[in-house]
């Protein structure tokens, strides 16, 4: 009798124990966590796009049915009803081409956008006429930045142009106001920054671009330098205020970290070097992950810098001087864990608590249709299923003013979902710009 | 009346003004400003309307053009507000990159900004771009259109009527609806009705050939040929065509013959393995063709297989075993099928020898397959090698990571060969397979652990074969190698051109790197080997330091404190008197007599040595050597240069004198820095002389060389002057009066080698000029009237090559005199294969050219003037000589003869464009059989991989011509 309560009881045991494996393996949809509030589709979106919420209404770029076709009837600028996701309006490009929109901009009642069609628009958000338009001389990848950069007291627009300069234009009619044609902004990834570097009250502008090589020499198995910067540009005359080398291609955006009394900005290039660079532009401190970046870094408030999937201990007393060259480089001790997802992370990772535990997690998307959650230390927390893989950034947001936080990703099946969650924390970074 | 002619007046010139700067105003296009007026738009310039406000909707000027939107419809206008295309689309876009999608409905075309024609109608229902090329679309069905050709007249589009398309390299196949394939290539359809598509399988870039399934049957299409009927190599016939490359690539001399056959199955191979190219042995018969198409031999065969490399650890096909009914051949290099004796051969190290199987011993043989040797038996040497990428486990599973060892097989050109003594035993040498012997004694190959080593020895390798006993060696030059009297001690010692070994009578000590045993010490030069000494103890300075015990009264031990180890390397001699000597890294012998060798602390070229205690010093660069006199070593400052050089000294004081001087590395005196000397007259003489810096008596002037020339400058180099001696001759002297260049010449004049300082000066006598080295000598006398280095250069490497001229005459010489052209050249230059790295030196005689590899420099000493073929035409490595109407080519490279081609066969075919030969000159037409380029060229063929660029020579002048448009451009130019 006693052996086959034993029996019984390992057996349940057992039992349970496979039903709890058999669930951990499969994986669990995003919906059953967060309840899917609406889902309309708008075409595809790539991890340079952004969303604006604006009175109520999701602002967001296409990139159409298909980012190789060109006249796309996708294409343009979505407005969406946060709360209903009904399509209030979409802003097309009265013209033919290759108009796909990554990033926008909304400001001053106007909407600002740059399209793969070497144009640059400014939309009247009521009317939703056309304003202006600026023809670039090439694609404009990446989101547009508004500042008052002199003192006609307009809201400007600045960005950058793939392959060309970045721009500054007078928001109200689209004139030039300068060029920076120093450094040229290699792939246009990079969403700019704005931030008063030099102190004179007028927002600069930072931003990284590819310009001459400054060496022609091998470091290990590539070249020490191909020609790309981290940059800081002045906006209100356009020069650039400081350059500093780094070594590869910069397509993830820089992110501003405020280390006490002490502003960083912090660059990752696409060998996985991430630097950080202070107002003067000096070099404050290097890291390095992997390759392949494309998802931007982000700085949660305990002090962990998040790349992807990873995070990484950030705190000053992690990092020591380099005697040689000044540069504070991350201790071999320092941690860095990670969330053991599969899959390519372009999009950047966000920080918010939506899981309402009164704490922030991290909470990003791969290309293979996986929501991760994390701990800001990085370990994993739980991992979720999507419908489709995203490249886009989410945004975390109470976009219907029900007090909680709701999830937006745009996949690359072209839909952009709204998730409910049950989390009134307000997001330490729920937008990717 | 008057307002009416007032209008017509102000009409014609407001025409005439628009007219005037129309040109100006498409060149300012960039100006143009839209404005707005209610909901109409137009333009302005410079704050003046020039288009009206009259379009619904405008873009920016693109390419001359603007968008624009009228009565809904989309049209583009010129500068002038003229139409350039009408307003007849739902849509358009700017022009970008000279086209502009339009849509009608749901159709989409593309037009292009040159004269506003569709180059595709819009009846397309999506059009892709790729990065060259367009996939067009209608409904399903697919067509395609190349980006090359899309603004010229010559378009050709694909049709969208085909269910799939497929792409390999530039030949497309397209999926008809009735499953059969339409084959383009270049836009060109060439075959219809294809079985199957073209895959990368079935295309050979390279020879531009295709193999083309039809009606069941195999054939093999020439892309390079224009005319489809003249285009199929081997038409479809076969069951099956293997492409093979063959023979292997370093045989194939860029030959393109020589890159493929083609072999051709009666049957389907039931067993194709795509490495090995071996069909199993039905009754497939196999035949063997060019690539041209001509077979290769009419026998049959049924069976083919590779020779594998195990190095390269690919089929490696110098030669292909065929096998027709039970007989086994092989197709050689040169397409001749011979019987093989051999059983079974594998390649070895880029196929550069192989070991074959015989009847009952071994063959070594060439790359060329033919014997070299045969032995009882032939190993390839193995040894331990550490191989840092491999991954071991200890027995309880850990990771080993560190000190892998795994045994590798030896790739140098060494061999073990084995024979059977008189006793039947197997006895074992070492075979060198460059020169063709056996180099070792034989030995009883079952004594185990038998090793050799390779060291460097004054560029020859040295082998060290040793067994558990004893040891031997051999060098080449040497008959054979040494009996095995030396000790089996591996350690060797060499530096430069000697080397020591010890002998079996010292071996009895474990501590083998110190100076404990004596060894026997050899020099080698000019492949010959010299005994210097039995009697000294060698080790290599890296392998020695000096140190001391010093005994710790607190802990009681002994503490080794190392005093000192030596930064360059040299090899360290002690006779049996304790005395030292060194061999130094540039042969530099100099006998055991020092107390003492100490590496001097200030300066890591310097030696300190001592004798009863006084010091003295050795220059291991230089040998110059200091007799100990000091109490104390030196201390060499290295803060100043002379003659461009480091100059390092010493600063001295002698009690006896009671006095303070400076001291080079040679032991000579002087009293001021050499960059703090200056040119002084003394009564109508020169010389040198300075502030002493020596601490004691500062800011005094002192001589330092006496004032006996007839005028001393400054040179451009610090511590060098220009002298000029009694006989009015000039020439360099140092600081301290040496002399570095002889004074006898009438000029001096620094030279400036590529930009850099270089040591080197043109010297004059008279008016011929010659080169004197302030390192090497005179190292070209005064005879050309002129010198120069011209831009010559091999890889990234400028030559030491010098450019020379002699009444008109131009010669070339090496960087050391030695004359590579005799002055008998109207002009040399450089010639560059095309886009590859290879260049060559060219001279022209009159109508003939000479050529030479630049590699010359390196291979020099078999270098022969005379014997240089003299081309009428040089294209990249190869020359050409005019025979009738013929052309015998040679390999300018190694200046022999390739083969002979008629002037008709001469690379005539390109994609597009073909080379033609009328009336004995050269010219092009194009696929519509048009003439493009005139034949009024003497010789022309394609540029390397660019059938669009003719290289044509016309009155000895080369030239390279656009085939379209008959642009040309001579070599300078180009």
């Amino acid at each position: 009798m006693v052996k086959n309560k034993i029996g019984l009881r390992l057996g349940g045991i057992v039992g349970l124990l496979a039903l709890f494996c058999a669930n951990t393996y499969a994986q669990k949809e995003l919906k059953s966590v967060f309840p899917e509030k609406w889902k309309v589709k708008i075409g595809v979106s790539t991890y340079r796009t952004n969303m604006v919420f604006h009175q109520g209404k999701i602002f967001v770029g296409s990139n159409g049915e298909d980012r190789n076709f060109k006249n796309d009837k996708l294409d343009g600028v979505y407005e969406i009803d946060a709360k209903t996701g009904k399509i209030v309006h979409h802003y097309e490009i009265p013209f033919s081409g290759d108009n796909d929109v990554n990033g926008v901009a909304i400001g001053d009642g106007k909407l600002f956008f740059g399209t793969d069609n070497y144009y640059f628009f400014c939309y009247d958000l009521k009317t939703k006429e056309e304003l202006w338009k600026f023809h670039t001389p090439y694609d404009v990848e990446s989101c547009p930045q508004l500042a008052y950069l002199n003192d006609d007291k307009i809201l400007d627009v600045a960005f950058n142009v793939e392959g060309n300069s970045f721009f500054a234009l007078n928001g109200q009619t689209g004139e030039l106001l300068w060029e920076n044609k120093e450094i040229e902004a290699h792939n246009g990834n990079s969403a700019p920054l704005k931030f008063d570097v030099n102190g004179d009250g007028t927002m600069d502008f930072i931003t990284s671009g590819r310009g001459s090589a400054n060496s022609d020499e091998i470091d290990g198995f590539k070249m020490a330098h191909y020609g790309d910067y981290n940059l800081a540009i002045d906006g209100k005359t356009g020069k650039t205020l400081w350059a500093v080398a780094t070594g590869a291609g910069v397509h993830a955006s820089p992110f501003i970290y405020q280390n006490g009394a002490t502003t960083e900005f912090l660059f990752l290039d696409s060998y996985g070097q991430l630097c950080s660079i202070n107002k003067k532009g000096e070099l404050v401190r290097l890291v390095n992950f992997g390759y392949d970046n494309f998802s931007s870094p982000s700085m949660t408030k305990d002090k962990h810098l998040v790349v992807g999937r990873g995070a990484l201990e950030f705190d000053d007393k992690m990092f020591e001087k380099d005697i040689e060259s000044g540069v504070m480089r991350s201790k071999n001790d320092a941690k860095y864990l990670f969330n053991e997802v599969d899959g390519r992370i372009s999009a950047t990772t966000m920080i918010a608590d939506v899981l309402a535990r009164n704490s922030d997690q991290l909470i990003g998307v791969t290309e293979e249709g996986i929501v991760f959650i994390s701990k800001t230390t990085g370990e994993k927390i739980e991992n979720f299923k999507i419908p489709a893989g995203a490249e886009a950034s989410l945004f975390i947001e109470d976009i219907d003013g029900d007090k909680f936080l709701e999830i937006l990703i745009s996949d690359l099946a072209g839909n952009l979902t709204c998730y409910k969650t049950k989390s009134k924390a307000k997001a330490t970074f729920g937008r990717f710009r | 009346m008057i307002k009416k002619q007032f209008f017509i007046i102000f009409s014609i010139i407001s025409m005439l003004n628009l007219n005037c700067f129309s040109q100006e105003i498409i060149k300012q296009n960039v100006n143009f400003k839209s404005f707005k007026v209610g909901n109409q738009w137009g333009f302005k310039k410079e704050n003046k309307i020039v288009i009206p406000a009259s379009f619904d909707y405008i873009t920016d000027f693109s390419e001359n053009y603007a968008l624009v939107k009228t009565n809904g419809k989309w049209g583009y206008i010129d500068t002038l507000g003229n139409w350039f295309i009408k307003p007849s689309f739902d849509k358009g876009q700017p022009f970008q990159n000279g086209v502009a999608y339009v849509e009608n409905g749901k159709f989409i075309g593309l037009v292009e900004s040159q004269k506003g024609n569709f180059i595709l109608e819009p009846i397309y229902t999506n059009i892709i771009e790729d990065y060259d090329s367009y996939d067009l679309f209608i409904g399903e069905k697919k067509g395609y259109l190349w980006k090359t050709n899309i603004l010229s007249e010559e378009i050709q589009i694909v049709p969208a009527k085909y269910d799939s398309i497929a792409l390999s390299y530039d030949v497309l196949s397209c999926l008809k609806e009735d499953k059969m394939w339409d084959i383009y290539y270049n836009d060109k359809l060439i075959i219809t009705n294809a079985a199957k598509d073209i895959i990368s399988a079935d295309y050979d870039y390279y020879t531009k050939l295709i193999r083309v399934l039809i009606d069941g049957k195999i054939g093999v299409y020439d892309l390079k040929n224009l005319l489809p009927e003249n285009a199929w190599i081997v038409k479809p016939s076969y069951a099956w065509i293997d492409f093979i490359n063959f023979p292997a690539y370093y045989l194939q001399n860029d030959d393109a013959e020589k890159r493929l056959i083609l072999a051709l199955h009666d049957k389907n191979p039931t067993d194709i393995d795509p490495d090995l190219f071996y069909t199993s042995e039905n009754d497939d018969q196999i035949t063997f063709a060019k690539i041209d198409g001509t077979i290769i031999s009419d026998k049959k065969f049924n069976y083919i297989k590779t020779f594998f490399d195990d190095y390269l650890e690919i089929p490696n096909l110098f030669a292909l075993e065929l096998a027709n009914g039970t007989k086994t051949t092989y197709l050689y290099p040169d397409f001749s099928i011979k019987e093989f004796p051999f059983t079974t051969l594998i390649s070895h190290y880029y196929g550069s020898f192989s070991i074959a199987n015989g009847d009952n011993c071994q063959y070594i043989l060439d790359r060329n397959l033919a014997i070299i040797d045969s032995f009882y038996r032939v190993e390839q040497y193995k040894e331990y090698q550490n191989n840092p990428n491999g991954v071991y486990y200890d027995e309880y599973g850990n990771e080993l990571y560190d000190d892998i060892y795994e045994e590798k097989v030896v790739q140098e050109p060494f061999l073990l060969v084995f024979r059977l003594n008189s006793d039947q035993v197997e006895e074992k040498a070492i075979y060198q397979l460059d020169e063709h012997k056996v180099i070792s004694p034989w030995s009883i190959s079952y004594q185990e652990n038998q090793e050799i080593k390779r060291l460097d020895v004054n560029y020859q390798t040295l082998y060290i074969y040793r067994n558990n006993e004893n040891a031997g060696y051999y060098i080449k030059g040497m008959d054979k190698g040494t009996d095995f009297k030396y000790s089996p001690d591996m350690t060797v010692y060499n530096l430069g051109k000697y080397f020591a070994l010890f002998t079996n009578e010292e071996f009895n000590s474990q501590d083998y790197d110190s100076l404990d045993k004596k060894q026997d010490l050899f020099y080698y030069d000019n492949q010959k080997v010299n005994l210097i000494s039995k009697d000294y103890k060698v080790s290599k300075a890296s392998n020695y330091a000096t140190e001391e015990y010093i005994y710790d009264p607190e802990t009681g031990e002994e503490n080794i404190k190392a005093l000192q180890s030596f930064s360059e390397e040299f090899l360290i001699l002690q006779n049996s008197n304790n005395k030292y000597g060194l061999i130094s890294n540039n042969n530099l012998l100099i006998e055991p007599k020092f107390d003492t060798l100490l590496q001097n602390t200030s300066l890591t070229i310097m030696l300190d040595v001592t004798i009863d205690s006084l010091y003295g010093s050795i220059d291991l660069w230089t040998g110059n050597y200091i007799k100990p006199f000091s109490y104390y070593p030196f201390y060499f400052a290295n803060d100043i240069s002379v003659n461009n050089f480091p100059f390092s000294y010493a600063t001295i004081y002698d009690e006896k004198l009671n006095e303070t001087y400076f001291m080079d590395t040679k032991g000579s005196k002087f009293y001021c820095r050499p960059d703090l000397t200056f040119v002084k007259k003394v009564k109508r003489k020169y010389g040198l002389y300075g502030y002493s810096q020596i601490a004691l008596d500062p800011y005094t002037e002192k001589m330092q060389v006496p004032a006996k020339y007839k005028k001393l400058q400054n040179s451009f180099m610090t511590g060098v002057f220009n002298a000029q001696g009694k006989n009015k001759k000039w020439g360099l002297i140092n600081f301290m009066g040496d002399t570095i260049v002889p004074l006898k010449y009438t000029k001096i004049e620094p030279y400036y080698y590529n930009g850099d300082n270089n040591f080197s000066f043109i010297t004059s006598i008279g008016k011929k000029k010659g080169i004197f080295d302030i390192v090497t000598g005179e190292k070209v006398a005064c005879k050309y009237d002129e010198i120069s280095t011209g831009d010559f250069f091999f890889g990234d490497f400028f030559l030491d090559v010098y450019l020379t001229s002699i009444d008109g005459k131009k010669g070339l010489i090496t960087g050391q005199g030695q004359t590579i052209f005799p002055n008998e050249l109207d002009e040399i230059m450089m010639e560059y294969a095309d886009y590859g790295a290879d260049t060559y030196i060219v001279g022209k005689k009159k109508n003939k050219k000479i050529a030479v590899s630049s590699n010359i420099i390196s291979n020099f000493e078999n270098f022969n003037y005379t014997k240089l073929v003299e081309y009428d035409f040089t294209v990249r490595s190869e020359g050409f000589v005019i025979k009738d109407k013929q052309f015998d080519i040679y390999s300018i490279a190694t200046n022999s003869f390739v083969k002979t081609i008629k002037a008709e066969d001469l690379n005539l075919k390109g994609n597009l464009y073909r080379i033609v030969y009328q009336n004995g000159k050269f010219g092009a037409i194009n696929s519509n059989e048009i003439q493009t380029v005139p034949c009024e060229y003497d010789f022309a063929t394609f540029m390397q991989d660019r059938d669009d660029v003719m290289i044509g020579y016309q009155n000895g002048v080369k030239y390279y011509i656009y085939v379209d448009t008959n642009e040309r451009y001579t070599e300078q130019q180009w």
